[in-house]
C-alpha cells in the first residue's frame, strides 16, 4: 500500500473580496507515493505545485477528491485528528521557520522529535544530532531563532522536520537558501531518510538537487501531471 | 364602654411590667439567639431594639442579656476587664434593677457574664455564659465594603480575600500585625470577628464549656460560639498566631505576667486587665496553676521561629484529575450555546445573523449577541475563536465562564463530574468554584483578573488560598515559580501590581491563571490594549506555556496574529454566528466564507 | 476617677446624671411644659417624630425637653422608649390620598388640579433675626375671613395622576400586594425591598438623608442628578386599625406627614427616554427637607442603587441613632484594645531592629534579582 495516495484531487478558490471569482488549481490529480519513495513535482510556477503540497498537508482544502495516508483519508478527517496527526507523521519543510521567538534551534527540533513519540531527553539527543548533521554551529543552538540567517534558519526547519523520521515529508524548497557545503549536507540528510523508509513528495527550485534525491519526478501543468518518470529520462527532456 | 385602643391594650399580657424590652421582643432575641447557636459563627440577623444605651455602649450584648437573663441569674459586668468602669457599672445596674436579678464582681458566681474587650482570667465553666458586646460584627469589613459582596463570601466560604490580607501583611511587616478582633474560623465554616478582643482571650473560644453569645445591636446582628466548637485563628500553617506580649512586663499589683495586662500609668508599668482576678490573686483566693495551665503561653510571639519555615517540605495541595473518560477526549465542550440580550429568547433568533445582516431581531428588537455556537477543546490543544468586536465571541466567552447567562445551550467540562454536567444549570456559587481550579480566564484589562492593590503575589496567593493552600511559605515559593516563569522579576513579587506597566500586569494575570494548573484556560483578547513589541512577548510567553502544558485553551481575539501564533483550530465568528471553523494555518491561507477572507485580507495589509 | 479601672463607677455615673439634673430642671427660668413646647417647637418636634419613627407630639416633646433640645438625642430617647412598649396592632394601609392638605405645592405645573397652597411657611419670609425683648402683643384678628374649603381643596387631585393620564411616567406599580417590610423587625440591608429602603428613609435622621442627597450630586462618586419637584404636601391622614372584638377598620386618630413627588428625567441608555419617572418621600410631622431629598433618592436609588455605593449608603449610613452611637461609643475606654495595637507596633519594631535595616521580604527559597 502506498504511503500516500492521492485520487482525483481538485482545489479552487473563490474569492469573494473580488467579485466571487473562482480561480482554479488543482484539476484532478492522482498520484501515489510508496515508502522509501521521494518523489520530485516539477513544472512552471501556477502549474500547482505548493497548492498539490498544501492540500496534502491540508493547509488547503480541497474541494474534491482524496488523499489518503496509509489507511487513513485526510480530507474528511476531523481538524483536531488532522492537527494531531501532522505532529506526529508529517514533515512539513517549508521555507519559512515558524519557530515560538525566544526558542533555540535545540529547542524547536527537540520539540518536533517529542511530538513523534519521543521522550525529553531522546528527544534532546535526537535534535543535537540533526543540527550536527546539517553543520549547525554549536554556539548557535540555544540563541533564539529570530536572530538567525536564512540558511540557519532553513537548517532548523529541515532538522525539525526530518528529526525522528516522521512517515511522510513534504518538503516545499527546503534547501532554498542554502550555500553549496550546506546544501550538500542537507540534501545527505535527506537521502538518507530513504534508509528509514520515509515517503518524501518535494518541491525543489533547482534540477540539481531533484537529480540528486528525486527517485520519480512528476511533472504538473495546469494543476494536472503532464508526465511522470524517473530522473533520468524526465528531467534531461524538461 | 372602652376605647379601640384600650380594647387593644387589655390583649398584650405585660403591660404592667415596663422593663427596657418588651416581651414579644425578647422572644424574638432568644430565636435568633438560639438560630446563632445553631449555626456557629453564623451572623444572625435580627430586629435590633433601641436600648436606653447607644448604639456601640453595649445595646447588642445588652439585648441578648435581657433576653436569655432569669430573676434567679447572677450577672457580672465588665468593660475592658474592670468590673468598676464607668460603662459596665451603668449597664449592671441597669440589668439589675430592671430584672431583679442579683449581680456579682465574682466570675466564678456569675451564671451570665456581659464584657466589652474581655475574656475573664478566670476559667468560664460548663452552664455560664459569656455575653459579648460587638461594635463591627462583619469580619470582612476590612478587605470588603461591600455588604452584599461580605454576605456572599460567607454564603461560600470564599475567605480568600482574607487570607490575602495575611499574606500581604506577612509580605509587608514580617509578621500578622491584626491586632485585636483578630478573624477565626469557627467549627470550620464561617470566619468570625471576635469583637475587640485582645488575642490573648481568642484561645479561650476554643473548645470551651461555656457558651458565647455576640451581639451586634447598632448593626442588628447576633451570633454565637456554642460550647466545645472548634475555633482557629486564621493563619497559614507555618505562621503561629501570637498572642499580646511584652518582654518582662508583669502585673504592679499581683507580680504575675501570665494574664493580659495593660499599661498602669505612664511610666511603663503594668497591671492585670482582670481587676477581679487581681484582687483576687492577692486574697489567693484563686488557683493559679489551673490559670497558668490555660494561659496561651505557648503562643507568645517568639521572632526566632516567626518566619524562618523551610521552604522544601511545604506539602501542596494536590487535586485529582479525573482520569480521561473512554471516548471523550475533550477538556470543555460547548453545545449549541446562545445569549439573547432583551426579550424573546429563542423567538427573538429567526431573521438575524449573517444573512440577514443584523444581530437585532426584527420580531422583538432583542439583540442576538451568539447563537448555536459549538466547539470543544481538548487537553493540549489551543482552540482560537476570531471575529471583529460584536461578533459575538467575547459573549460566547463570558457565558462560557459564567460572566453572562447564557439563553441556550450546554456548556461542560471534563473535569467536572467527567462532563456529565451542563455548567449553565448550575448555580453562580459553583460556578465562581470551578474557576478556581477547573476553568481559569485571563481577561483582557488585567484590573478585571486582578487586585491591583495587591502585590504580585498576594493576587497568586489570591488563587492559591481559594483552591486550599494555607502554607505561606509553599505559596511564596509557588508564586516566585510562577512569576519566574511568567518573565516577572522577582525583586517586584511583592510590588503592588497597580505599580507595574500593562504588559507586566498580564504577565501577573497569567500567572494567577495558571496557579493552580487548571485544565481549561480561556484568554479574552489576552493583548490587546499593549504595545505592539509587549504584545509581541506576552504572545511569545502564551505561546510557550500553552505548547508546554496539556491544557486546553480558548484563545478569543480579534487579531489573527494572535489566533495565528496560538491555535490549531479555530472559529470565525460574524454577527453571532459561528461562519467557518477549520485548522488555523488553513483558515489563514485558504478561507472559504466571505467574511473569513475579508478578516485575512485585513491582517495581511 | 470613675472612668476606667478605676473603683466608684456608680459614684461618678450619679455625680454626671445629678449634674444634668440640676441645670436642666432646675435652671433659673420658668419651666417649660409639654404644651409649650409642641407650640413653640413644633418643627424640632416634627424632626424626633420622624426620626424616632413614633408620632406623637408630646412624647417627641418631652424627649426634646429632656435631651436638652437635642434632637438626635431626643429621637434616641423615643426610640427606647417605643422598645419597652408591646405591639398592640398594626394599622391598616394608609391612603396618601386621604390626606387633608394643610400646605401643597407644585412646582412643576402652574394651574394643577386643586390649590397652590402655601399654608404655614416660612420659605417667603425675609431671614430677618427677630429679637423680641417680650411677649408679643395679643394676636390681631385675622385680615382674611375664614372660608370653608370645598373638597378638592381640601383633598386635592394628584400631580402625578395628570402625568399618568398623559402616559408620561414610567409604571412601577405591580400587580401582587406585598406586605411591606417592618425594619423595625427585619434589619434593612442590601438587597433590600423598595419599601424597607422608603422605610429607611423616612427615619433616616434629616442632615444625613439631605448631606447623602447632596454628596450624590456634587460628591465624587455619585450618579445622580436634581429632579423636578411634581408635588410637596404637609397634611393630615387618619390611621385606622382593626378593632380587636370586631374586627372592623376603626379610625383611632389623625398624624401628620410631609409628602413628596419627585419628576425624574430618565437618561440612561436602557431607560425610557420618552418618559419621567417619580420618586416618593414620606414621613413624619413636617419637615420637607426631609420629604423631599427621600422622593429624590427614592428614584435614584431605583436607578443606581445596585450598580453603585448608593443602596448600601442608604440604608446602612443614614440612621441617627446607629451613626451617632458608632461615633459616641469612641468614648468608651479602648485601653485594652489599644494595648494591644501599641504590642504589635512594639513587635514590629524588634523585629525590624533584630533584623537591622529595613526588612526585606524574602521571595521563598529565591535570590531576588
Amino acid at each position: 500500500m502506498p504511503v500516500l495516495s492521492i485520487r482525483a484531487l481538485r482545489k479552487s478558490f473563490t474569492l469573494h473580496t473580488i467579485d466571487g471569482r473562482t480561480v482554479a488549481s488543482l484539476h484532478g490529480v492522482d498520484l501515489d507515493v510508496e515508502e522509501a519513495e521521494h518523489v520530485a513535482l516539477a513544472g512552471p510556477s501556477g502549474a500547482g505545485k505548493s497548492s498539490l503540497l498544501r492540500c496534502v498537508h491540508r493547509t488547503y482544502l480541497p474541494d474534491s477528491g482524496s488523499v489518503r495516508l496509509g489507511d487513513t483519508e485526510l480530507t474528511s478527517l476531523p481538524d483536531r485528528a488532522m492537527a494531531r496527526l501532522r505532529g506526529r507523521e508529517f514533515g512539513y519543510v517549508s521555507q519559512f521557520l515558524s519557530a515560538p521567538p525566544r526558542t533555540g534551534p535545540l529547542d524547536v527540533v527537540a520539540a518536533s522529535a517529542r511530538r513523534r513519540g519521543l521522550d525529553p531527553s531522546e528527544a534532546r539527543d535526537a535534535a543535537a544530532d540533526s543540527l550536527r548533521r546539517l553543520n549547525l554551529d554549536e554556539t548557535l543552538w540555544d540563541v533564539d531563532c529570530s536572530v538567525l540567517s536564512g540558511g540557519e534558519r532553513q537548517r532548523v526547519n529541515l532538522a525539525a522536520g526530518t528529526v525522528r523520521p516522521p512517515r511522510l515529508l513534504l518538503l516545499d524548497e527546503p534547501v532554498s537558501a542554502l550555500d553549496p557545503a550546506n546544501r550538500e549536507a542537507a540534501l545527505d540528510l535527506i537521502e538518507a531518510l530513504r534508509e528509514h523508509g520515509v515517503a518524501v513528495l518535494a518541491v525543489f527550485h533547482d534540477l540539481d538537487a531533484m537529480r540528486r534525491l528525486a527517485t520519480r519526478v512528476v511533472l504538473m501543468r495546469d494543476g494536472l501531471i503532464a508526465d511522470q518518470g524517473a530522473p533520468a529520462d524526465l528531467l534531461e527532456t524538461v | 364602654m372602652t376605647s379601640t385602643l384600650d380594647a387593644l391594650a387589655a390583649t398584650a399580657e405585660d403591660t404592667l411590667t415596663l422593663g427596657i424590652l418588651d416581651e414579644g421582643a425578647k422572644r424574638e432575641i432568644r430565636r435568633a439567639t438560639l438560630t446563632a447557636v445553631c449555626v456557629p459563627g453564623y451572623q444572625v440577623p435580627f430586629g435590633s431594639r433601641e436600648m436606653p444605651v447607644a448604639r456601640g455602649w453595649g445595646s447588642g450584648g445588652l439585648q441578648i442579656t435581657l433576653a436569655v437573663i432569669g430573676a434567679d441569674d447572677t450577672v457580672k459586668v465588665i468593660d475592658q476587664g474592670d468590673d468598676a468602669g464607668v460603662n459596665a457599672t451603668n449597664l449592671r445596674r441597669m440589668i439589675a434593677s430592671t430584672t431583679g436579678c442579683a449581680d456579682t464582681a465574682d466570675t466564678r458566681e456569675a451564671t451570665i457574664v456581659q464584657t466589652r474587650h474581655r475574656v475573664p482570667e478566670e476559667h468560664l465553666a460548663d452552664g455560664q455564659v459569656l455575653v459579648l458586646q460587638v461594635p463591627v460584627p462583619e469580619p470582612l469589613r476590612g478587605v470588603q465594603k461591600s455588604v452584599v459582596e461580605c454576605a456572599r463570601m460567607h454564603a461560600e466560604g470564599d475567605y480568600s480575600a482574607m487570607w490575602v490580607s495575611l499574606y500581604e501583611d506577612l509580605v509587608r511587616n514580617g509578621m500578622i500585625t491584626r491586632t485585636t478582633g483578630y478573624p477565626v474560623l469557627v467549627d470550620g465554616r464561617y470566619v468570625l470577628a471576635t469583637t475587640p478582643i485582645p488575642r490573648w482571650d481568642v484561645p479561650r473560644l476554643h473548645d470551651s464549656e461555656h457558651l458565647s453569645l455576640f451581639g451586634a445591636g447598632r448593626e442588628k446582628r447576633i451570633y454565637a460560639i456554642p460550647p466545645h466548637t472548634d475555633v482557629r485563628p486564621l493563619t497559614f500553617d507555618d505562621v503561629p498566631f501570637e498572642v499580646e506580649y511584652t518582654p518582662g512586663a508583669a502585673c504592679v499589683l499581683c507580680g504575675h505576667d501570665d494574664v493580659f495586662l495593660v499599661a498602669a500609668g505612664t511610666s511603663g508599668a503594668y497591671a492585670c486587665s482582670d481587676t477581679e482576678w487581681c484582687a483576687r490573686v492577692r486574697e489567693a483566693d484563686a488557683d493559679l496553676t489551673a490559670h497558668r495551665d490555660r494561659a496561651p503561653l505557648h503562643l507568645l510571639p517568639d521572632p526566632a521561629t516567626r518566619l524562618t519555615g523551610t521552604t522544601t517540605t511545604t506539602p501542596r495541595p494536590q487535586r485529582a484529575r479525573p482520569a480521561p473518560t473512554p471516548g471523550q477526549d475533550w477538556a470543555l465542550r460547548v453545545d449549541g450555546l446562545g445569549k439573547v440580550f432583551g426579550a424573546g429568547g429563542a423567538d427573538a433568533v429567526p431573521g438575524t445573523g449573517p444573512e440577514s445582516g443584523s444581530a437585532i431581531s426584527p420580531t422583538t428588537g432583542a439583540i442576538v449577541a451568539a447563537w448555536d455556537v459549538s466547539f470543544d477543546v481538548a487537553p493540549g490543544e489551543a482552540l482560537g475563536v476570531i471575529g471583529e468586536s460584536g461578533s459575538g465571541k467575547s459573549t460566547a466567552l463570558a457565558c462560557v465562564i459564567g460572566d453572562e447567562q447564557a439563553t441556550a445551550g450546554t456548556v461542560r467540562l471534563a473535569a467536572l463530574d467527567e462532563g456529565r454536567t451542563d455548567l449553565l444549570t448550575l448555580p453562580p456559587e459553583a460556578r465562581r468554584r470551578l474557576r478556581i481550579d477547573s476553568m481559569a480566564v485571563v481577561h483582557q484589562n488585567p484590573a478585571a483578573g486582578l487586585d491591583l492593590r495587591v502585590s504580585a503575589g498576594g493576587n497568586i496567593a489570591e488563587r492559591l488560598t481559594a483552591a486550599g493552600w494555607r502554607s505561606y511559605h509553599g505559596i511564596r515559593e509557588r508564586a516566585a515559580e510562577l512569576l519566574d516563569r511568567v518573565e516577572v522579576p522577582l525583586s517586584r513579587m511583592d510590588d503592588p501590581v497597580r505599580t507595574f506597566s500593562g504588559g507586566m500586569r498580564q504577565r501577573v494575570q497569567i500567572a494567577k491563571a495558571l496557579a493552580t494548573e487548571p485544565p481549561v484556560l480561556l484568554l479574552d483578547e489576552p493583548t490587546t490594549g499593549l504595545d505592539a513589541s509587549v504584545a509581541a512577548g506576552v504572545l511569545d510567553l502564551l505561546r510557550g506555556l500553552l505548547s508546554e502544558r496539556d491544557i486546553a485553551a480558548v484563545v478569543v481575539s480579534h487579531d489573527f496574529a494572535v489566533i495565528e501564533a496560538l491555535t490549531d483550530r479555530t472559529l470565525v465568528m460574524q454577527l453571532g454566528r459561528v461562519v467557518e471553523r477549520g485548522l488555523t494555518d488553513q483558515l489563514f491561507h485558504d478561507p472559504h466564507h466571505p467574511y473569513t477572507q475579508r478578516l485575512v485580507a485585513a491582517a495581511r495589509r | 476617677m470613675g472612668y476606667s479601672g478605676a473603683r466608684g463607677g456608680l459614684e461618678a455615673i450619679l455625680a454626671a446624671e445629678d449634674l444634668v439634673r440640676r441645670a436642666r430642671d432646675h435652671a433659673a427660668a420658668p419651666w417649660a411644659p409639654t404644651e409649650q413646647i409642641t407650640a413653640r417647637f413644633r418643627l424640632a418636634v416634627d424632626r424626633v417624630m420622624g426620626e424616632a419613627g413614633l408620632h406623637h407630639e408630646d412624647t417627641s416633646a418631652a424627649a426634646l425637653r429632656q435631651a436638652e433640645g437635642d434632637p438626635l438625642e431626643a429621637s434616641h430617647l423615643v426610640r427606647a422608649h417605643r422598645s419597652r412598649l408591646p405591639r398592640l396592632a398594626v394599622s391598616e394601609p394608609v391612603d396618601p390620598d386621604e390626606m387633608v392638605v394643610l400646605r401643597r405645592i407644585v412646582p412643576a405645573f402652574r394651574e394643577p388640579d386643586g390649590p397652590q397652597l402655601l399654608g404655614r411657611t416660612t420659605d417667603y419670609t425675609g431671614r430677618l433675626l427677630e429679637q423680641p425683648s417680650g411677649p408679643p402683643a395679643p394676636a390681631p384678628k385675622p385680615d382674611t375671613e375664614v372660608r370653608e374649603r370645598t373638597e378638592e381643596q381640601r383633598r386635592p387631585g394628584r400631580f402625578l395622576d395628570l402625568l399618568r393620564k398623559l402616559d408620561l411616567v414610567v409604571d412601577h406599580r405591580r400587580v401582587d400586594d406585598p406586605e411591606p417590610v417592618d425594619i423595625t423587625r427585619t434589619p434593612a440591608r442590601p438587597p433590600a425591598e423598595r419599601s424597607a429602603a422608603l422605610a429607611s428613609m423616612a427615619r433616616a435622621e434629616t442632615g444625613a438623608l439631605v448631606a447623602l442627597w447632596y454628596r450624590s450630586i456634587l460628591g465624587p462618586d455619585g450618579d445622580i442628578h436634581e429632579v423636578t419637584l411634581g408635588e410637596v404636601r404637609h397634611g393630615r391622614l387618619p390611621l385606622r386599625v382593626r378593632h380587636p372584638h370586631t374586627g372592623n377598620p376603626v379610625c383611632v386618630g389623625r398624624f401628620r406627614v410631609t409628602e413628596a413627588e419627585a419628576i425624574e428625567d430618565l437618561d440612561g441608555a436602557d431607560e425610557d427616554r420618552s418618559r419621567f419617572d417619580v420618586g416618593y418621600g414620606l414621613c413624619f410631622g413636617h419637615n420637607e427637607r426631609k420629604a423631599i431629598a427621600m422622593a429624590n433618592l427614592d428614584v435614584a436609588n431605583r436607578r443606581f442603587g445596585r450598580t453603585g455605593p448608593l443602596e448600601q449608603l442608604l440604608l446602612l449610613t443614614t440612621d441617627g441613632l446607629d451613626s451617632g452611637g458608632f461615633l459616641e461609643h469612641l468614648k468608651l475606654p479602648h485601653y485594652v484594645t489599644f494595648r494591644s495595637m501599641v504590642e504589635r507596633k512594639q513587635a514590629m519594631r524588634a523585629a525590624a531592629e533584630a533584623a537591622e535595616g529595613p526588612r526585606v521580604a524574602e521571595p521563598a527559597g529565591q535570590e531576588c534579582r
